[in-house]
């Protein structure tokens, strides 16, 4: 039982940070590569600045580009903190009180009042008209969609101006140059991110809560070994056992087969056990507390869905990364006391 | 054929447990070994069986050097021979039907050989306690259950020592007839015993007196 518990809890830990790892990874790759091949934002002493709009066909003039499209967007801070989107679709309201939003905040429901606070302080109070998917919740669980208009008066962003420029290009390949061309036609400074940077800011950030994870991992798998060591070598009773089999024509690998099963066999259905938990939690339950933590989220949407075709390949990691250690553990303590002399075994009782 | 030549076991002490013992023991055989306690009969045994390597000298078996083999094949020397020890190194959480069929569990499973577990608990009067822990059973029926364990894979050589310690005499005479019958089916016997009884109901059997680790000539 304390095998099992041991390596259930080791597999789980590994399992679902993995899992999470991988699926995030995939998952985020998908959505960079339907999102925009260039975001161009621009800035000066102060960081970033709204961007004028007309800027928009000088873009769309550099070769290379096939698409630019001015966003309006932003951060609301407070709890729980709201990435505002400027919808064009959306009408603007009539009055300010019966204003559309859309939103995949956890728990919206479509008529409910939604009051947000703009970085002036001054409230809006908008209805839910339509609440996203729930399987939106990856990329959208702090997203609120609101008519342009009311994102610049939440935003103050002024008139003619936008967050940033979103630019499709024809080749990533020519992402950089591109980049650099469309540095050079504006007449500001301008910061430009391409597919590949935000990749890597992605995976930099994700390496980062990696690491801190494997630190908890590592000491974990090492103090799986320990235990699996020790129960494999199942102390002096299991030495006088050993002896008492080869006394009864027993072979070394009969004995140490003995051994093996009675550490491999609880650590398999363990690590089956927790690798079909960790499965449920990351795809099925909204990611668990693993992905929480190894994305910063303060709380997940039971609906958080990530993809799962990173699985096979981080189960089978994970297995492999369990199992291994467990079986060499489990042998070396096995094989010490099967290849013993028996009368070495027997003077033991 | 079992045959020791000039067999010694000597402690890193000093103490020789064993002396140049020489002794043959053909199949269909009995070979009774009687001495006091401490005299060396069970170390004398032990290393026919395999446990323990000679310090001097050599067990030959059908020919082969059993105290040259590789660890392997004094494994599978121990496999061909069945063992009565001293201690009757049981599992006694187990049942007496387990714990006989013990030595066959790592054989391809065979019908006949758990028929033959069950026939000797029979046999030895142990039918109704087959199921009991061994813990459970009482000194003469622990040994009982031992000598079944040894029987259970109809062993071309018998080791067994002091089979008769713990039985009353009816159930010792038991013990004796099967000895008897399994020498009978060319079996090669080689008993360890002090118990007057044992010593006199194989009136046929071979006899070597061991002193001291020495077998004495005398007495055989």
């Amino acid at each position: 039982m304390l095998l099992f518990l041991a390596v259930f809890s080791v597999t789980l830990l590994l399992g679902s940070g993995l899992l999470v790892l991988a699926a995030v990874e995939v998952t985020a790759d998908r959505i960079v590569e339907v999102g925009p091949s260039i975001v161009v934002s621009r800035v000066d002493a102060g960081g970033w600045a709204p961007i004028p709009i007309e800027v928009v066909s000088s873009v769309r003039k550099v070769r290379g580009v096939t698409g630019a499209r001015a966003r309006v967007w932003g951060i609301l801070p407070g709890v729980p903190r709201i990435t505002l989107v400027g919808d064009p679709a959306l009408p603007e309201p009539v009055e300010l009180m019966q204003g559309g939003i859309v939103t995949a905040i956890p728990g919206a429901r479509e008529g409910d009042p939604l009051e947000l606070t703009g970085l002036d302080g001054r409230s809006v109070a908008l209805t839910i008209v339509r609440v996203l998917p729930p399987e939106t919740a990856a990329v959208a669980r702090d997203v609120v969609f609101v008519p342009e208009g009311v994102a610049r008066q939440l935003l103050l962003l002024p008139a003619g101006h936008a967050t940033d420029v979103a630019v499709a290009t024809i080749r990533a390949e020519e992402d950089a140059a591109v980049t650099r061309e469309i540095a050079r036609s504006l007449g500001f400074p301008v910061r430009a991110l391409t597919r590949e940077q935000m990749r890597g800011a992605f995976r930099t950030q994700l390496g980062d809560r990696g690491g801190l994870w494997l630190l908890f991992a590592l000491p974990a798998v090492l103090g799986l070994i320990l235990v699996v060591g020790q129960i494999a070598s199942g102390g002096p009773n299991a030495r006088v056992e050993a002896g008492r089999l080869k006394l009864l024509g027993w072979t070394t690998w009969d004995v140490a087969r003995i051994h093996l099963y009675e550490a491999l066999v609880p650590s398999g259905l363990a690590v089956t056990t927790a690798l079909v938990t960790s499965y449920v939690g990351v795809f099925f339950a909204g990611g668990g507390p693993a992905a929480a933590a190894l994305l910063g989220f303060d709380r997940l949407s039971p609906a958080f869905t990530l993809a799962t075709s990173a699985a096979p390949l981080a189960l089978m990691e994970v297995a492999a990364s369990v199992l291994l250690p467990t079986l060499v553990a489990a042998l070396v303590p096995a094989a010490r006391v099967a290849t013993a002399d028996p009368s070495e075994l027997l003077e033991a009782s | 054929m079992i045959a020791c030549e000039a067999v010694s076991v000597v402690l890193a002490t000093g103490v020789a447990l064993v002396s140049e013992v020489s002794l043959t023991c053909a199949p269909g055989e009995i070979v009774i070994l009687v001495g006091a306690s401490g005299s060396g009969k069970s170390t004398l045994l032990s290393v026919v069986a395999g446990l323990r390597r000679p310090t001097s000298g050599q067990v030959v078996v059908d020919g082969q050097p059993v105290s040259r083999f590789t660890a392997h094949h004094r494994d599978l020397h121990r496999r061909r021979t069945g063992v009565l020890p001293q201690h009757l190194h049981l599992f006694e959480e187990l049942s007496a039907l387990e714990n006989v069929l013990l030595p066959t569990l790592p054989l391809s499973p065979d019908p006949a050989r758990s028929s033959r577990a069950r026939a000797l608990l029979e046999e030895l009067e142990l039918g109704r306690v087959g199921a009991r822990p061994v813990r459970t059973l009482s000194g003469g029926e622990q040994q009982r259950v031992a000598f079944a364990r040894a029987l259970v894979l109809a062993p071309p050589m018998l080791l067994l020592d002091e089979p008769t310690a713990h039985q009353d005499d009816f159930r010792a005479g038991a013990l004796v007839r099967r000895i008897e019958r399994e020498a009978a089916r060319g079996a090669a016997v080689l008993v360890a015993a002090h118990d007057p009884r044992l010593v006199a109901a194989l009136p046929r059997a071979r006899r070597y007196e061991m002193r001291a680790g020495r077998l004495s000539e005398s007495a055989e």
